[in-house]
């Protein structure tokens, strides 16, 4: 490997001696090659294996397509709606001071440790047929459970923290000077949030919205919950790979080829952003 | 929720209120019904959905490969965050975009990946299986998911601390005669250990409840490899049993909870230095 | 014997870092290495404490390779700008970690660890503090920990970066003080950095003047301060501002008066500067005698007073500073026109790649009005 020749420690010298620096290295590149890179590849190659004739046909099939056009739908509608709530979420959390705030955070974050599955069983037993709100919903003529918005509902919960997660250390951390003063100088709230806040924090927002996109479109616990998994009918692109597995490996990887492609697109962006406006934000990753 | 808002700011009812709003009906509520449910079963009926040999095996699978993983990913992060903040070698940008790869790739794609690669056909499980290593459909196959899925949390937690810790702690140890060892070992795993313990919550809580990632490549065997969650989706889908789901699902949750309490205690101490005056 | 530096040099890309440094330093002497930030003190402090290398040149402690030695090995104390204290341990831990690291077989045993702890701290006057973390100290407090832990491995040279940078004018002038004393007590021989000229002048038994990379010049304190080898340490130590004289032939002219200069090589001045000390500005005894100048402004300062003048008809006004007591006698000049008398004026000679050749204290006796050129001295650059 080339790479690892040309290793230069920064800082000083004598921290380390030059050998153990490379086996460091090495040993961290073998870790993501491993871990990382094999699997990304692996996809790639098995969705190939078979020609490119295979691959298109496997990836036109009219239930892939339908997965492909529901998983946009869900995305389109559950990625604006916890745009809203992290950036509100990240304006209270920044800017206020209130009694329970640190239980406020805890709860944003709590997501985060559900299962998925649980998240989805949880949406069942308040949503469903015999839930909560369930024969009331059927009353007035809305199913949720194994219907769109049971799917929309199950990917928000389970990305609901990506934003806001991300916004909030930012906005700490730069804290409210700017926006103060943009008060005093006579904006009104609207104009602060629009003119001063947006713009200071639009990358970081970028790079939530980025992964919470990745994550709604590839969210299969549980979407596959509360989905019923109808083939062609509330089978996103995830679902659809599972069941493809069952079937044809081949055309399984067709589709997560689809799925990995956006991966490697939003991994790009977010570096690209990164490296760009990296100084923009130093609070958080 | 009193407003205490002493900030001068506008926004303050709007922007909470909102945020309330959205976690009650998506998360407090759904949650409500999660322990409700749980808890009309009563302590005997709770026992005996959980008390089984199925749903126990299942347990201890998924807490402790969990466990297992997010050590294995503690120890594999840190050399991956170091490595990645301290040497400067060629594709390391790429190298350190990769890290993300988990939190982006749809975990079915992950787990069909891995699959393809571990099976005894796959191109590393042919490889592996001479020499007596069967990884997919077996217990090291959920570890190796598991290690998959909680590994960037490890890593991108520590960075920015790495980043910003000044050399010359590091320096001031090795004036004074510290060898490297030493001043690892003394002075810097010390102070990256709270650090490294939130990203070993972190690594664990999503271990626990990984679902994609780890059913393809577990196999689901009965009593050997079954996880958790595959079985709330087991009683759930071709059960419908929905109290079962909810006991067991109740049980995970509680324990991730405690779980994470606990690592919360334990950083607090390993902080204790930290006091201010 | 002692420490040696010759001829270090240490480049950081295109940035000269240290260009050409020597240096000698006497066993038990206290030294301070005075400049501006990014005048290659901190490099030169770096690379004694062995964490990092110079590009060429030696450093020889008792005639022995000093560079050859590992940092580790170094026996150098080195207490750091911001204390660099390890804020997981105790002040007790911290003092004996240099004690705590040695390789087994020359480690002492706890118990003497222990005593030399207790020892240390009783020094610094911090023996209540053995189990506080730094986080629960005072700047100042902290700073004597750091000293005590740099002391605990028994350096043979200390040094010590900006001592006092990170702390409140108060403490500082507290802690001068105390330092000097406590150096005194030691006898170890050290060295300390620091932008600051007071804390250089009123510490150190001398003085070494840096700039760009390169060392303008060494002396005692009183040395750099009334005879400045260069016009960077005339400006930079003793605050000497420049007037518009220049060298004719041989004849220094200075405010329409032509001065005769002895011994003077036309080769030798390539370019000439001529720099006096706000205290050498002094309101003229007898009225009407010496420079005009317009009072432009005046401020009441701690006991002295400092004053913005334009002398004769040159543009850039010149700060002076006396004593109350001086300007009382020349506050009956009831409106803002005055006389003054430049009491010692230094004058530079440099050749064509801006070295000092020639340097000369004028003091012009104004009684008779004529003023006497002093003699030149030769600066060895």
């Amino acid at each position: 490997m080339a790479a690892v020749a040309a290793v230069v420690s920064i800082g000083q010298p004598a921290r380390t001696t030059h050998v153990a620096r490379v086996v460091l290295v090495l040993g961290a590149l073998v870790v993501l090659g491993w871990l990382m890179v094999l699997p990304l590849l692996a996809i790639f190659a098995e969705a190939l294996q078979h020609g490119l004739a295979f691959y298109l046909h496997a990836i036109r099939e009219p239930d892939t397509l339908g997965a492909v056009r529901l998983t946009l739908t869900v995305a389109a509608i559950a990625v604006p709606l916890n745009m809203v709530f992290g950036l509100a979420a990240a304006w209270s959390m920044a800017y206020f001071e209130f009694r329970g705030k640190a239980w406020l955070g805890a709860l944003i974050d709590l997501p985060f440790s559900i299962s998925p599955v649980v998240c989805g069983m949880m949406l069942i037993l308040v949503y469903g047929k015999n839930g909560w709100l369930g024969s009331w919903l059927e009353a007035h003529g809305l199913q949720v459970i194994f219907a769109l918005p049971g799917l929309v509902l199950a990917t928000v919960l389970v990305t609901l923290p990506y934003v806001a997660r991300e916004l909030i250390p930012l906005m700490q951390a730069q804290g409210s000077d700017q926006e103060e003063a943009a008060l005093t100088l006579g904006a009104s709230g609207w104009q602060i949030f629009f003119r001063v806040t947006l713009p200071r924090v639009r990358w970081a927002l970028l790079q939530g919205v980025l992964l919470c996109n990745a994550r709604a479109m590839g969210e299969f616990g549980a979407v596959y919950v509360v989905s019923g998994h109808l083939r062609g009918i509330t089978n996103t692109l995830p679902l659809q790979v599972d069941q493809l597995s069952q079937e044809n490996f081949s055309a399984a990887f067709a589709v997560a080829s689809l799925l990995a492609l956006l991966t490697v697109f939003t991994l790009a962006i977010k570096r690209l952003v990164k490296w760009r406006h990296g100084g923009e934000w130093n609070a958080n990753d | 929720m009193t407003a205490m808002a002493r900030s001068v700011l506008p926004g303050f009812r709007l922007s909470t209120g909102y945020t309330l709003l959205v976690l009650g009906s998506c998360v407090l509520l759904p949650l409500a019904a999660l322990l409700w449910t749980a808890c009309e079963l009563g302590p005997e009926g709770w026992w005996a959905q959980i008390g089984t040999r199925r749903v126990l095996a299942s347990l201890r699978l998924s807490f402790g490969a969990a466990l297992l993983a997010a050590t294995i990913d503690a120890v594999l992060g840190l050399l991956v965050a170091w490595v990645l903040v301290r040497y400067r070698f060629a594709l390391r940008r790429q190298f350190d975009a990769l890290v993300d790869l988990p939190f982006a790739l749809p975990t079915a794609v992950a787990g069909i990946s891995l699959t393809a690669l571990y099976a005894p056909n796959g191109w590393l499980g042919s490889r592996l299986l001479p020499l007596g290593i069967e990884v997919a459909y077996t217990r090291v196959g959920v570890l190796l998911a598991m290690v998959f899925v909680g590994l960037p949390f490890v890593v991108r937690t520590l960075q920015p601390v790495l980043e910003s810790m000044e050399s010359d702690l590091e320096e001031a140890a090795y004036t004074l005669g510290a060898t490297s060892f030493q001043r690892f070992f003394r002075v810097l795993l010390p102070l990256l250990l709270p650090t490294l313990l939130t990203g070993y919550a972190l690594a664990l809580a999503r271990a626990i409840g990984e679902y994609g990632s780890v059913i393809f490549i577990a196999g689901n065997r009965l009593f050997r490899t079954e996880i958790a969650p595959y079985l709330i989706v087991q009683k759930i889908d071709s059960q419908y049993d929905y109290r079962g789901a909810a006991a067991l699902g109740a049980v995970m949750l509680a324990s991730s909870l405690l779980l994470l309490v606990a690592m919360a205690w334990l950083q607090r101490w390993t902080r204790r230095w930290a006091v201010v005056r | 014997m002692g420490i040696e530096i010759s001829r270090l040099r240490r480049r950081f890309g295109t940035f000269l870092a240290l260009d050409d440094v020597s240096l000698s330093i006497g066993d038990g002497e206290f030294v301070a290495v005075l400049g501006p930030s990014g005048s290659g003190k901190s490099s030169l402090l770096r690379i004694l404490a062995g964490l990092d290398q110079p590009d060429a040149g030696s450093v020889l402690r008792d005639g022995r390779d000093l560079l050859a030695l590992d940092a580790r090995r170094r026996g150098v104390g080195l207490v750091f700008q911001h204390y660099a204290l390890f804020p997981h341990m105790t002040v007790a831990q911290n003092v004996a970690f240099g004690l705590r690291v040695r390789p087994w077989r020359v480690r002492p045993k706890a118990q003497a660890i222990k005593a030399t702890v207790e020892d240390l701290l009783r020094r610094v006057e911090l023996e209540g503090f053995v189990d506080r973390y730094p986080s629960q100290l005072s700047g100042g407090q902290r700073q004597r920990v750091a000293l005590a832990r740099a002391l605990a491995i028994e350096p043979r040279l200390l040094l010590l970066d900006e001592p006092f940078g990170a702390l409140d004018a108060q403490v500082r002038v507290n802690l001068r003080g105390w330092l000097r004393e406590f150096h005194r007590s030691l006898g170890i021989t050290t060295l300390f950095v620091t932008h600051d000229q007071d804390e250089a002048l009123e510490m150190a038994d001398r003085v070494v003047v840096m700039n760009r990379g390169r060392i303008e010049q060494i002396g005692a304190p009183e040395q750099v301060y009334r005879q400045p080898a260069t016009p960077f340490v005339s400006r930079f130590i003793a605050r000497g501002q420049r007037l518009p004289g220049e060298v004719r032939g041989q004849h220094l002219h200075l405010f329409g008066h032509a001065w005769r200069i002895e011994n003077f090589a036309a080769a030798d001045a390539h370019e000439v500067a001529v720099h006096v000390r706000p205290e050498d500005i002094v309101p003229a005894p007898v009225p009407g005698d010496g420079l005009t100048a317009q009072l432009l402004n005046l401020r009441h300062v701690a006991g002295s007073v400092r004053a913005s003048l334009r002398v004769e008809s040159w543009d850039e006004p010149l700060e002076a500073e006396w004593s109350e007591r001086d300007w009382a006698r020349c506050a009956s000049a009831a409106d803002d026109r005055l006389h003054v008398h430049l009491q010692a004026v230094t004058v530079f000679a440099m050749d064509r790649d801006g070295r000092v050749r020639l340097r000369s204290i004028v003091y012009p006796p104004y009684a008779n009005s004529s003023i006497a050129v002093g003699p030149w001295r030769r600066i060895e650059a």
